[in-house]
């Protein structure tokens, strides 16, 4: 396609290579109604409702879907559930053993995680029960500490958040929400490895620096500006979107404070270049600095890199390969093959 | 009472888990790790989440735990790709497997089992000619970054053939072949040489370890 804007850009970026493949959310989607079906079957009565929460709910997963929270609310007329968090949370690791994809269930402070066989993407079944005032109470257990208990949770409001700040920003939030998280995740390559940011915080400080319509390049800009204010600040500065007395960034300790800070100064420099650009080339040359070899712009034309692979003059930079003659040299190898088998 | 000894493939497969072996770990990881900290040794948990791995797994008579696997990116024009690297046996006998679990997966130079019967349709990447000289082919000492930055440049070359139908950078012809001529010159600096200090004071002299040459 020919791009004519920075939006257009951005745009074409976050639906071919950001976005959450198609397949993958169907399959999400046909997993979690599935999910819920066998659950209400297995927990006869003691099922109340269920509904869809986290990220997939509020469609701000980048590249693949990782989990999906699912809240289970539970029907407890004699009060027995209530009076242990930890014994409900083991009623729904049974319960989950009823959809036959799950392999492996695991008990964790809030949700039961379970490994589905043949998905990448895993289900963390959340147990709540209704407070009797409209809003909800979520398992909290922590056996080091001795903790086992519910606590007041509104997991819808967090949704509702990301809906109106959408609708307040025409649309730009959710997408560039996607971006900034694809940045967040460069950095890593296994679900075991820490992002230089919790993913909610990512969240949480793009819903605090947007407050109006805006282009998404400038959303990005806004983002790492607001990202650098709070990272430099050593006390918790980001309020949760959907509960203004929390706030996201209260656990986040000080090394990975400092860490996250430095990647994102370094992104910043490349954002306030291209944002400083009159050319636009030039500025998506300087997002493709920030997001890699898969953000259209001049330096990353398909072109450049085959020319360079064709004279052995393609090196690697960050993980990406690339023209740059300043990048690392790899073994230069023949790529081979099996032999075709005749016909 | 000893327990029951392993059938081959696994035994070969946990060669990471015997005596001596941290140390080729360490040359694997150490320096690679430094100059890339996006390369992760994935744990069962995760490796569990692996469609393809667990194929591979089963396929080849393993266990998911026998395996010692890595992962890294490769940031492409067909967006972040998962790599995967799969030492089933010791690296300086065995080569490794490189997987891309993201992405086109036809390609010029992808090794079987094919998915839906499609020759070259896979996740495991065939990234170099294994009769070639040293200088050709991936090597110990090349590190997990020297393994992953093959792949990057593989992945490269086959969004170009996808593109195209040329694929851009060298290739050898399909199946058996005469190795290409020795040519030193092309060699990279090694990262993780094995002269190093901890091969020197290893309980178990280095030159006990098996070498390509007489595997």
């Amino acid at each position: 396609m020919s791009i004519k804007t920075e939006q257009q850009a951005f745009e074409h970026f976050e639906a071919e290579r950001v976005r959450v493949p198609d397949a993958e959310n169907q399959q999400a989607r046909r997993v979690q109604q599935e999910f819920r079906n066998a659950l209400k079957e297995a927990l006869g009565g003691r099922y109340a409702d269920s509904f869809l929460a986290g990220s997939y709910r509020r469609k701000t997963q980048a590249v693949h879907l990782k989990d999906l929270d699912i809240i289970i609310v539970l029907s407890d007329p004699t009060g027995e559930l209530r009076a242990s968090a930890s014994g409900t949370l083991a009623l729904m690791k049974q319960a989950a053993f009823a959809y036959e994809p799950v392999t492996v269930a695991t008990t964790k402070c809030r949700a039961v995680e379970c490994e589905l066989d043949g998905y990448t993407f895993w289900a963390d079944l959340v147990p709540a029960l209704d407070d009797g005032q409209g809003g909800y109470l979520l398992a909290y257990v922590d056996r080091k500490e001795g903790i086992d208990e519910w606590r007041p949770a509104d997991p819808k409001g967090q949704t509702q958040a990301c809906h109106d700040k959408n609708d307040q920003t025409d649309g730009a939030y959710v997408p560039v929400t996607r971006i900034c998280k694809f940045w967040n995740a460069s950095f890593v390559s296994s679900p075991d490895q820490k992002k230089p940011l919790p993913s909610y915080l990512v969240e949480s400080i793009l819903f605090d620096a947007l407050t109006g319509p805006v282009t998404w390049p400038e959303a990005v800009l806004a983002f790492f500006e607001a990202a650098e204010r709070h990272l430099a600040n050593p006390q918790p500065s980001v309020l949760c979107p959907g509960n203004p007395d929390a706030y996201v960034d209260e656990q986040l300790d000080d090394d990975r404070r400092v860490a996250a800070l430095a990647k994102v100064q370094a992104a910043l420099v490349h954002a306030r270049a291209a944002a400083a650009q009159t050319e636009l080339g030039k500025a998506l040359d300087e997002w493709a600095k920030v997001f890699g070899p898969s953000f259209p712009a001049p330096s990353t034309r398909p072109e450049l890199l085959a020319a360079a692979l064709r004279s052995r003059a393609a090196t690697v930079v960050g993980a990406g390969a690339s023209a740059s003659p300043a990048g690392r040299r790899a073994p230069v190898v023949r790529s081979h093959g099996p032999a075709r088998p005749s016909s | 009472m000893a327990p029951p000894a392993l059938p081959p493939e696994r035994a070969a497969a946990q060669w990471w888990t015997q005596p001596g072996a941290w140390e080729v770990r360490w040359q694997l990881e150490a320096e690679s790790m430094r100059r890339d900290p996006t390369i992760a040794q994935l744990s069962l948990r995760v490796m569990r989440r692996m469609p393809d791995l667990v194929a591979y797994a089963r396929r080849h008579g393993l266990q998911l735990w026998d395996l010692l696997a890595y992962s890294a990116n490769a940031e492409s024009a067909d967006g972040r790709l998962r790599l995967v690297a799969l030492f089933p046996g010791h690296p300086y006998t065995t080569d490794p497997e490189v997987l891309c679990l993201d992405g086109p997966r036809q390609s010029k130079h992808r090794n079987p089992p094919f998915d839906d019967g499609v020759f070259g349709k896979s996740a495991l990447l065939c990234l170099y000619y294994r009769k070639d000289p040293d200088e050709r082919r991936w090597l110990p000492e090349h590190g997990l970054l020297g393994l992953f930055d093959i792949a990057r440049l593989h992945v490269a070359n086959e969004y170009e053939w996808r593109r195209t139908r040329v694929w851009p950078g060298e290739d050898a012809p399909h199946g058996e072949t005469p190795p290409a001529r020795p040519d030193p010159a092309l060699a990279v600096d090694p990262i993780s040489p094995r002269n190093t200090v901890l091969h020197y004071q290893s309980p178990s002299p280095a030159a006990t370890v098996p070498t390509r040459e007489a595997a």
